[in-house]
């Protein structure tokens, strides 16, 4: 068998160093795309993490309302019905009577006392604080990145030109979620159409005062008789929705100083208006 | 035993404003009420043997009122159970009536609602122990009957005349109709359709 000794020099470096800085970029890419995609999940998550916890609370706040409200009201009814029948009694018992009237506005006191503390509780001191200049753009971009998966998805297409930036005075993450929720909706409202016929448009504008975002869909639209309680909590037109997320929405922006409205003059499927107080208005 | 002269009822609830102004209401149509605040005191200490009806709240702390339900049953308690709820689930509800109650109803309840069912309770229970009464006493008169008088009873019962009844026994006609007169009088009964309605189960439960 032949031997030979290679010598350092007769190798093929420049081909090994090509290979290796190949593999190394292919990985580094992968795993920069691996990051990004995860970095997206986690934001996601964090969002509706935020969503949930904030309804969770609310469910659990309705039903321990429902039960201390409950008990003052049981009371309140039943010492009225009693004072009721006593009076009719030949002859009344105004005695027994009158003191029952007594315990019935007692017990009203208490569910008073009882929202009170309630409204004590969700009083958050922070409430007015947080708000910082925000483009509504940057908003709506962060909201579209994060459920561009889910438009695809469903084939919707979304039309969004951006142009100059509005800057508004917000805060970014709950300006995120009502942007967030209200992009939810018009998915949820355009699965009911056609693929073709599934459009959503955001447009953005400084209109007064006020910075605007115009989010409008091409589903089906907002029934008449739904319009008024469209931002009641609890109520849906969705089976099995909640009901929390518009009048979640409105009073995120109404705490912010804006004002989140449906456009009932619109002739095809649905449109919803947020309005912030620009930034330029808003003495710092 | 000796029942109370008026139908008691018995209403446990956590919150005292609840119990008085249910105890006024109920004691507007001329019912007792005893309020209790704890479910295990009122398990151990009522009186089990009155006529009555129960009003159970389903939330209490320390012991479901659920459970409350679950033991009284358990125990035999044949006062008629009503449950009140704050939010109930239909759920909750088919448990409840699953479990023995009489009645399921929410807070805030309704005057009419309340008081109908339990007027309804306390007569389904005063009929109730009144079945139980009479059968318990003719079940005492029947063990006091001789064997002789339980096999003219149970001919009786099936139908034969007399004269056939004294053929299958061998006896003197006269013997049976003396047997006859004894088993009424001892049975405390007036008629023929009387003796049969209260004592045929009986008579046909002991024949051989």
């Amino acid at each position: 068998m032949a031997q030979r000794n290679v010598a350092w020099r007769e190798l093929p470096w420049l081909l090994m160093a090509g290979w290796a800085l190949a593999v190394g970029l292919l990985l580094g890419g992968a795993c920069m795309l691996l990051r990004q995609r995860e970095a997206r999940r986690r934001a996601e998550e964090l969002l509706r993490l935020g969503q949930v916890a904030r309804l969770n609370a609310l469910g659990e706040l309705a039903a321990g309302m429902a039960h201390e409200l409950n008990q003052p009201l049981t009371a309140m009814l039943a010492n009225t019905q009693a004072a009721r029948r006593l009076l009719a009694e030949e002859p009344p018992e105004l005695g027994t009577a009158r003191d029952a009237m007594a315990k019935a506005i007692e017990q009203a006191r208490r569910a008073a006392e009882v929202v009170a503390r309630l409204r004590r509780a969700i009083e958050r001191p922070d409430r007015h604080g947080r708000r910082e200049p925000v483009a509504l753009q940057d908003a709506v971009r962060s909201a579209l990145y994060l459920l561009e998966p889910e438009c695809a998805r469903r084939g919707v297409s979304v039309s969004f030109d951006p142009g100059a930036a509005v800057r508004v005075l917000a805060d970014p993450v709950a300006l995120e979620q009502i942007v967030h929720n209200l992009l939810i909706n018009a998915l949820q409202a355009l699965d009911t159409m056609p693929p073709e016929q599934r459009r959503i448009a955001i447009d953005v504008a400084a209109r007064g005062a006020m910075g605007q975002l115009v989010l409008s869909d091409s589903g089906p639209g907002i029934a008449a008789d739904a319009l008024p309680r469209l931002f009641d909590p609890f109520y849906s037109t969705r089976e099995g929705g909640l009901g929390l997320g518009l009048s979640l929405s409105e009073s995120l922006a109404s705490e912010m100083g804006g004002a989140l409205a449906a456009d009932p003059s619109v002739a095809r499927g649905a449109r919803f208006v947020l309005s912030l107080p620009l930034l330029a208005q808003t003495p710092a | 035993m000796n029942p109370p002269l008026s139908p008691l009822i018995h209403l446990i609830d956590d919150d005292q404003a609840v119990r008085d102004s249910l105890a006024l209401l109920i004691g507007t149509v001329g019912l007792r009420v005893q309020t209790w605040s704890d479910p295990q005191v009122f398990i151990d200490e009522f009186d089990r043997g009155g006529i009555g009806a129960i009003v159970l709240d389903v939330r209490m702390p320390g012991i479901s009122g659920l459970t409350v339900l679950d033991r009284l049953v358990a125990q035999g308690v044949d006062q008629p159970i009503i449950m009140l709820t704050g939010h109930g689930t239909v759920e909750m509800c088919r448990r409840a009536f699953k479990s023995g109650a009489a009645e399921f109803l929410e807070k805030p309840v309704d005057d009419e609602q309340l008081l109908e069912a339990l007027q309804h309770a306390v007569r389904q229970h005063v009929n109730s122990r009144e079945r139980t009464q009479a059968d318990q006493s003719a079940r005492d008169r029947f063990a006091q009957l001789s064997e002789r008088e339980r096999e003219v009873l149970g001919m009786i019962v099936a139908g034969l005349t007399n004269k056939e009844i004294a053929r299958a026994l061998a006896l003197s006609p006269r013997t049976v109709e003396t047997h006859r007169a004894n088993l009424f009088a001892k049975l405390d009964c007036d008629s023929l359709a009387q003796l049969i309605r209260r004592y045929a189960a009986l008579a046909e439960r002991a024949a051989p």
